[in-house]
């Protein structure tokens, strides 16, 4: 539903898009996603799974979404598997669910046989090559999320070359400080400021409803940072709804720019690009690119309506929508707290569950027990009651013994219609790991960060577990003054020191959940495969114990979310069940692209006519003339023969050669390649291109030869002509010249 | 003896009657060993299988110093052939294909070989003229093989753009039906199953760091996990074959260089076959995921760093939607490299070396998967009777010395 | 995607302007008539592949054409020196 007296700076509810979802109409406001769009009418039901064909709800708010995948359009807008969250929304938007919730579905229906279909199934079964062969096409229609297009792409894709002296990715709290630090403290460097969402400013907005510094400091720093670019010939430049999606080599970034998803762009006879690819070169990058948080887990956590504490605080603050009216906000880390605080100020009535004992509260904590927020410290959330939709959890309480925990006492029910929750966060590193960075678990924090030291690059705010936005703002301006000093813009820099409790934003103290939880079905990873923990504990006994076995024997993390909210609780769920410290299972490899990134794109202008040069002679257009077909020959076109009418290609051949043979003919040898060889070692030369002897041949001759490259092998013939003893003329033939041209 | 795999043990495991045995066994390294594979990816797993298997050697160490599979063998395109040109290849990727199609049975462990035949396009008449030779040159290895025309290219893929104006017509094919994919983890994973089952030990995150070769002799390897001894070491490490190469005084005529490929986001299949074309340097797949699985050009510098450049995907993808512009807003999801270690024939070298006791099985390149019980049966045969199966002596390292090298760079060339 | 130095247009420039050329400071033997099958061989078609910091040709082909050195790590991918051919790097074979 959306909140009546809500107000949102990103909601224009005096513009309002209507919009079909699975057959439905709908309204929205501009400002709005799909996903909040459809949480403001009600709508609960996404998608279904990809195994089990469960049907599920949201999780998230943006890229990490696991469940929601839709399609767009039709035709040549038709668009797969994009997620309702990185969906905005325009007016006449058209969208289907990837396998639709509300109809029945084979998977669902075969639900009694799944306990026989564990991680691996396929390996054991159909094992003789025939029955293979004859099953494997009916399972395979079972396959995929959305529809594949079957037509082609009606719009078109850029490439925009950049070269800057700093690129900061992530355009929250800490990328805004940094890039804003780094251009005021010099007259000449260039920054370039890329964030995936619709406005800057990232996790901030959750806190303006309790604290109008950061409502003022947003709006200063913004005009600052407007300031900047609105200059002839501005050192800065800021692409919004713009992710950075992948690292390579010598800080080369690929940020991929969406400015449509499935709306037209043609209009009065042009059209803009779909998607811009940035490709930029960066002599620093400062990664600012904040964090995903992890779900808590327990049984049957897949249920619609149990989403990420922080999304539903998201969608509270930035969009005024919330999909239920009796919220359970459960979880490790002090964040649960600031959400159950947004939410009783909007009374919506909500609890805390909070599996740490009660003692030493923070501050947040003690604001959300004042407020008469009821509060369970010391719980865990054993398992989530509702069919398709939750209607209530069972609890009982916990206790660390030793390092881990135990459930101790009974549990009981707890009824809610939403439930949020928060496990702690994953840094978003994936970008600094493309290129060959590590990461290291930090035990405060619970969580993998980026490797501390790396040449020309600097990490700042939640990507390294700073979580309160004043801290973030000293990290950065720290972190962006090592970049200068890196530049030589500043001889010295200047570090300030952050608030003495920095670090107990992001303190999860012990991110796990008793292993009784973890032993129950049902308890799921990774949504969009449908892997539950029991599915990574039958891979270790089956002797699948690194975690790129795990990965790949129940295919976790292999969807199109990558595993942003399951991958790290994988990695925790194996650490319980080998019994090893987490950091030793590791990570799997973060490897491009952070999200997903369209062919067209990639592919950019160079497709069609575009995609290879074509090389025309001189005398083309007398080819033409002559009614001659072509053959493609490397990038040139040469006439293949000239059918008159009638003639088929026999016939015309034919023809031609008893004209050579009676008059004349002639041939256009210029698409041969020229190479004008010169110098005092011209003949030897031509002797260690070539397989025979070139010493001898007179001025004004020519001679054919087989040519060699560097490793022995026959790349070319030809024939070369001697002007003089230290003139030659080589020719390549026309395919493989452009092979010499390029090496 | 593990339990087989089958529906009645599944049966049994899903009423909660049965617990499954250890695939791969956690196994320490003894001190001594009858033979050592060094690399556990699928060439070296399938080795230490049939040394098993068919030559009676069981006792028998793979070491492998990452997790098995993780090296190329875990990050190809799984595009499966045997289709070559040259006698000697296609007799060598025949023999494979041969074992593909009883390999799930004879692992009991299904591998997913799945046999949707492949399409090699050819985009000009050289093209042409070049496919029907290698076609002709099939048929008389008996090898399936035949040439299609772009009518009949249409008509089995209904998608593919077979435009008249494409930059790059499509003029016909070469088609193999036995040809096809296979689920590339699954074959590391069911020949360390089934060859641990015989008794080798696969010994994981164990890295070799030297090798003992006194006398010309080879006496054992020194890994991260201690010395191992063995009078018979295979190397089977690919991408990186020179590094323990050199570990025996050796240099091999091989170079290591990133190869890419990427994955598209999982859709619901549309494409049922392997398209694959040099011309325009890209070829697809369809995985029974969804995903489409994409593979690009080689990187032409050396590397070891399991990535490459940037341009190599994009062009690639540029080149799939010449071949099929549907697929314009469909996203890659996924993109990876890994180290391929490529010959100057871009034949493979399956042989003996200087040194004695010592079998290098490497040079594979970009297309080696397709190769892997097949190479695998061929060096065990060879480790086991010190003598080159027949199959791999036109391979013997000592064809880059007389000369008599096997040029397969028109059919193995930049694809796979 | 690398940015190479050229040692000739004394510019940083991107990768796609640049062709790899092969493992550097191969000699080609002086005397190729007396060499056995072994030594001719190693010289065509072995190289030692390093791993490592190597040296390396490129060619500036999108650019001034030349020829010239580059030492590159083939692990991490950082160029460690680039070279025209002629000027004294830290590892010129004799
Ligand atoms: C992107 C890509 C696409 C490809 N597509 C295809 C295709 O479609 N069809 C096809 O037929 N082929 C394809 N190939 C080629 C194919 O993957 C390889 O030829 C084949 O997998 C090689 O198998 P292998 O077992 O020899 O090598 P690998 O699987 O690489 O195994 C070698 C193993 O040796 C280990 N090792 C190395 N050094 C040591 C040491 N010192 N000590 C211990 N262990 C060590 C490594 O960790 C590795 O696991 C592709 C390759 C790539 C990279
Ligand atoms: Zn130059």
């Amino acid at each position: 539903m959306r909140l009546k007296n809500h107000k949102s700076d990103f909601i224009d509810q005096s513009e309002a898009l209507s919009f079909i979802f699975n057959n439905k109409s709908y309204k929205g406001y501009k400002g709005d996603t799909l996903a909040s769009a459809l949480i403001a009418n009600d709508v609960l039901f996404f998608a279904r799974s990809f195994k089990y064909g469960r049907k599920r709800g949201l999780m998230g708010s943006g890229v990490e979404e696991p469940n929601a995948l839709v399609s767009l359009e039709i035709g040549g807008r038709y668009t797969p598997n994009l997620k309702a969250t990185e969906v905005m929304l325009y007016d006449g938007l058209s969208a289907v669910s990837s396998s639709n919730p509300n109809s029945i579905d084979f998977r669902a229906l075969i639900k009694p046989l799944h306990r026989f279909m564990p991680a691996g199934f396929y390996y054991k079964t159909f094992i003789k090559q025939k029955v293979w062969a004859m099953v494997e096409d009916s399972l395979r229609s079972l396959a995929g999320f959305s529809k594949a297009p079957t037509e082609k792409d009606e719009d078109v894709y850029d490439h925009v070359f950049h070269h800057t002296e700093v690129l900061v990715v992530g355009g929250g709290v800490a990328g805004i400080t940094a890039a804003l630090e780094v251009l005021n403290n010099s007259k000449t460097t260039r920054v370039i400021l890329v964030d995936e969402r619709a406005h800057l400013g990232g996790e901030l907005f959750n806190e303006f409803q309790s604290d109008d510094t950061a409502i003022s400091w947003h709006h200063d720093n913004l005009s600052k940072l407007l300031e900047f670019k609105n200059v002839a010939n501005s050192r800065l430049k800021i692409f919004s709804r713009s992710t950075a999606y992948a690292w390579y080599d010598h800080n080369y970034i690929e940020v991929l720019q969406t400015n449509a998803t499935g709306e037209s762009l043609i209009s009065g006879g042009t059209q803009a690009a779909r998607k811009v690819l940035h490709k930029i070169r960066a002599k620093e990058v400062i990664l600012a690119t904040g964090a995903h948080e992890r779900p808590m887990l327990f049984e049957t956590n897949d249920l619609a309506n149990i989403m990420l504490s922080q999304s539903v605080r998201r969608y509270l603050n930035e969009f005024g929508v919330i999909s239920g009216k009796d919220v359970v906000l459960y979880g490790n880390n002090d964040s649960i707290y600031s959400t159950a605080i947004d939410i009783n100020n909007n009374e919506i009535n909500c609890k805390v569950i909070d599996i740490r004992p009660s003692g030493g509260e923070s501050e947040t904590v003690l604001k959300a027990k004042k407020l008469g927020i009821e509060v369970l410290q010391g719980y865990a959330v054993l398992k989530a009651h509702g069919t398709n939709l939750v209607k209530g959890i069972e609890v009982s309480s916990v206790e660390m013994q030793g390092k881990k925990w135990r459930l101790t006492g009974p549990s009981k029910r707890l009824n809610c219609d939403l439930l949020a929750s928060s496990g702690g966060f994953n840094p978003v590193v994936h970008l600094d790991c493309h290129c060959g960075a590590k990461t290291f678990f930090d035990e405060d924090s619970q969580a993998f960060l980026p490797q501390k030291v790396r040449k020309n690059r600097q990490v700042c705010g939640s990507i390294s577990a700073i979580g309160f936005w004043k801290d973030v703002v000293i990290d950065a301006k720290n972190k962006a003054q090592l970049t200068l000093l890196s530049l030589g813009e500043i001889k010295k820099s200047t570090q300030d020191s952050m608030s003495e409790n920095y670090l107990d934003y992001y303190n999860a103290s012990q991110f796990f959940v008793p292993i009784e939880i973890l032993n129950r079905p049902k308890v799921f990873i990774d949504m969009q495969n449908d892997v539950t923990t029991l599915d990574v504990a039958l891979a270790i006994r089956e002797g699948y114990r690194s975690i790129e076995h795990i990965k790949r024997y129940t295919a976790m993390g292999f969807g199109t979310d990558q595993g942003k909210t399951g991958n790290i609780n994988g990695i925790a769920v194996a650490a319980q069940f080998l019994d090893v410290p987490l950091s030793e299972v590791g990570t799997t490899t973060f490897r491009p692209a952070y999200t997903g990134v369209d062919f067209g794109a990639m592919a950019g202008r160079e497709v069609g006519g575009f995609f290879d040069p074509q090389r025309y002679t001189t005398i083309h257009d007398s080819h033409l003339e002559s009614g001659a077909e072509f053959e493609v020959v490397g990038q040139w076109y040469r006439p293949w023969y000239y059918p008159k009418s009638g003639e088929d290609i026999h016939q015309a051949v034919n023809r031609e050669c008893l004209a050579v043979r009676t008059s004349l003919g002639m041939m256009d040898a210029s698409t041969l390649g020229k190479i004008d060889v010169q110098g005092k070692d011209a003949r030897e030369f031509l002797s260690r291109v070539y397989t025979n002897a070139w010493m001898k041949l007179a001025p004004g001759s020519c001679r054919y030869g087989l040519m060699c490259n560097e490793k022995g092998m026959i790349i070319d013939d030809g024939v070369s002509t001697c002007i003089n003893d230290n003139h030659f003329i080589m020719t390549t033939t026309t395919g493989v010249l452009q092979a010499f041209t390029l090496l | 003896m593990q339990k087989k795999y089958s529906w009645y043990s599944l049966l049994k495991a899903g009423l909660g009657n049965q617990e499954w045995d250890q695939a791969i066994p956690l196994s320490k390294p003894k001190s001594k060993y009858d033979v050592i594979i060094i690399g556990g990816g699928g060439h070296g797993l399938a080795t230490a299988y049939y040394l098993a298997k068919e030559c009676g050697i069981t006792n028998v160490a793979v070491l492998e110093k990452g997790y098995i599979g993780g090296g190329n063998t875990g990050r190809n395109t799984t595009i499966i052939r045997s289709n070559y040109l040259r006698d000697e290849a296609s007799s060598l990727y025949e023999h494979s294909m041969r074992l593909w199609e009883g390999l799930s049975e004879d692992l009991n462990f299904n591998v997913m070989f799945s046999q949707r035949g492949v399409y090699n396009l050819g985009h000009t008449l050289q093209d042409m003229r070049d496919i029907e030779r290698r076609v002709n040159a099939n048929v008389l290895n008996g090898v399936d093989a035949v040439v299609v025309d772009h009518k009949e290219i249409k008509e089995q893929i209904p998608i593919i753009n077979t435009s008249k104006n494409a930059r790059y017509p499509i003029m016909g094919a070469s088609f193999q039906a036995r040809a096809g994919v296979a689920r590339h983890d699954g074959v590391a994973w069911g020949f360390a199953r089934a060859a641990s089952n015989l008794g080798v030990d696969i010994i994981q995150n164990c890295e070799v760091i030297d090798i003992e070769v006194e006398e010309g002799k080879v006496k054992g390897v020194k890994t991260t996990l201690g010395d191992i001894m063995a009078d018979r070491v295979g190397c089977v490490s690919a991408g990186h074959s020179s590094v323990v190469a050199k570990m025996a005084g050796l240099r091999l005529p091989v170079e290591s260089h990133p190869l890419q490929a990427f994955v598209s986001e999982a859709m619901k299949p549309i494409l049922h076959t392997v398209v694959m074309s040099n011309a325009v340097h890209g070829y697809v797949s369809q995985s029974d995921k969804g995903d489409l699985v994409i593979g690009a050009g080689i990187d032409g510098y050396n590397s070891y760093a399991q990535r490459g450049s940037a341009k190599i995907v994009e062009h690639c993808a540029a080149a799939i939607l010449e071949l099929f512009p549907i697929f314009s807003r469909v996203r890659m999801n996924r993109q990876w490299g890994g180290i391929v270690d490529v010959c100057p024939d871009a034949c493979p070298v399956i042989s003996p070396t200087k040194v004695e006791g010592l079998y290098f099985n490497c040079g594979w390149g970009t297309g080696g998967f397709k190769a892997t019980p097949g190479s695998g049966n061929v060096f065990a045969h060879t480790i086991a009777q010190d003598k080159q199966h027949e199959l791999a002596v036109p391979f013997h390292i000592d064809r880059f010395t007389s000369g008599a090298l096997i040029d397969e760079h028109g059919a193995a060339g930049v694809a796979h | 995607m690398f940015l190479i130095d050229c040692p000739y247009c004394k510019e940083s420039r991107d990768q796609n302007e640049f062709s790899p050329a092969g493992e550097a400071f191969i000699a080609r033997p002086q005397n190729p008539e007396e060499l056995s099958d072994d030594e001719w061989s190693d010289y065509v078609f072995y190289r030692t592949n390093h791993k490592g910091d190597h040296w390396e040709q490129w060619v500036h082909t999108n650019g001034c054409r030349k020829y010239f050195l580059v030492k590159r790590s083939t692990i991490s991918h950082e160029i460690l020196e680039v070279a025209a051919f002629g000027e004294v790097t830290s590892e010129n074979p004799s």
